[in-house]
């Protein structure tokens, strides 16, 4: 089993966070109230800001270690993330969004598969479509094909579901749960939603405001 | 206006120029956008500086440094066998540079605004920062490097005081439009320089509206 073990310092203009856990495969919710640090240790672990002190690792891969100043580039942390926003390309196709994250394979080969965790999520009428018309739901569900496309063993969750109507959250719950359980990844959810940390959570981190205090199974 | 040959100079030259200040521009505008240093401010200045010199000054710069007895202009010379200055090339030099700023310009300020997280998110999925730049980074600043490119080949087709100094007023060979205007005025051929001060308007006129319609359009 790849451990994620996190002990860091992450500083932005204005705020610090001090975050430290270690969690193994299964769905981890980092909870706690607005502006504790939960994004930001999200952040950190996919390399899109830089950690003051301490280190990140998965498994046996260094993703960050300050003293001996490693920062593994994002590209090479093989992650899947889905983000609040979908940040999806808007000016590629649905099955262009997904098809970009495999890694592998030839283009028909990549093209396949896309298709497949299309209807996996239950947007595979859904691939040709124009990305800037689907609703939110919709928008979320290709986020979630395209974050597991890259076959990655960790995911990162930043309030994946809150803008979601009910419906659409529990479908993407089921979907999420589901993909964590075949493929034994390890999931870090942020979310601030209750219904999230009872239907998801495996175990869960608290976090207080700049730092956490306690992760419990 | 019987004699179409500036006409077409002005277009050839201005195309050309066009291509070299796209390519060159938007290249130098995403290293200006994604170079997190002060001399990037610096570097911008000193490509900006055609907008601002008198574009006479410009020519003389130019000409400095591309002269038969420059460096630059040595080199060409045993490159190709004739001097760069007073050709047509030394033209599309001209056009170039006055074009290339408004490129820069417009192209790093469309960069700039690209959602970051967009970026990040295509970053984290794997894809390499070349991958980034041209799937991700450049189709969704498409709009305003196209305003800027247009802007570029208005200002390259309309270059009358640099291009007079680097390539001259040579009749059939260096002459664009804009400096056959200025000869018909001298010469007092009032036909010529209407016919083709109204040439040059009305490309203008398209351009502009083009910019304004098409490119700058909000989503």
């Amino acid at each position: 089993m790849r451990l994620l073990a996190l002990d860091v310092r992450v500083d932005v203009p204005g705020f610090g966070v001090d975050a430290a856990f270690s969690v193994g495969t299964g769905i981890t919710v980092l909870a706690g109230p607005s502006g504790s640090g939960k994004s930001l240790t999200l952040a950190a672990v996919a390399g899109t800001v830089r950690p003051t002190r301490g280190s990140i690792r998965f498994g046996d891969a260094v993703f960050v270690d300050v003293d001996r100043a490693i920062h593994r580039r994002s590209q090479d942390r093989e992650l899947g993330v889905v983000y609040q926003h979908a940040a999806l390309l808007d000016h590629r196709s649905p099955l262009d969004n997904v098809m970009l994250a495999v890694r592998e394979g030839n283009a028909s080969a990549r093209r396949l598969l896309a298709r497949e965790l299309l209807q996996r999520v239950g947007a595979g009428e859904l691939a040709d479509a124009k990305t800037r018309s689907l609703s939110g739901g919709e928008r979320q569900r290709i986020a979630l094909a395209r974050a597991v496309a890259g076959n990655p063993q960790l995911l990162l969750l930043d309030e994946p579901f809150s803008s979601l109507d009910l419906a659409s959250r529990a479908h993407l719950r089921e979907l999420l749960k589901s993909f964590v359980a075949e493929r034994h990844l390890t999931a870090l959810v942020v979310t601030h939603d209750q219904a999230d940390v009872d239907a998801l959570a495996d175990r869960v981190v608290v976090y207080e405001p700049g730092r956490t205090v306690s992760a419990s199974e | 206006m019987n004699d179409w040959f500036p006409l077409w100079l002005s277009l050839r030259v201005s195309l050309i120029a066009t291509v070299v200040a796209g390519v060159v521009g938007v290249a130098l505008a995403y290293l200006l956008a994604k170079w997190r240093s002060r001399w990037a401010s610096v570097v911008e200045a000193v490509f900006t500086l055609p907008i601002v010199l008198p574009p006479t000054v410009l020519g003389y710069y130019l000409l400095t440094l591309l002269g038969s007895r420059s460096a630059i202009g040595g080199v060409w010379q045993d490159v190709f066998g004739s001097p760069l200055v007073f050709t047509q090339a030394g033209a599309v030099v001209a056009a170039t540079v006055s074009a290339l700023p408004f490129v820069i310009r417009a192209a790093r300020a469309a960069i700039n605004n690209v959602d970051a997280r967009v970026e990040e998110s295509a970053r984290v999925m794997g894809l390499s920062e070349w991958h980034v730049a041209r799937v991700v980074t450049l189709p969704l600043a498409a709009r305003g490097i196209g305003a800027g490119v247009a802007l570029g080949f208005a200002r390259a087709l309309g270059d009358f005081g640099a291009t007079v100094m680097v390539a001259g007023n040579i009749p059939g060979q260096t002459q664009t439009l804009p400096v056959a205007v200025y000869d018909a005025v001298q010469a007092g051929d009032d036909a010529t320089a209407r016919t083709g001060s109204l040439l040059l308007g009305a490309v203008a006129i398209v351009v502009l509206i083009l910019v304004t319609q098409v490119f700058a359009r909000r989503r």
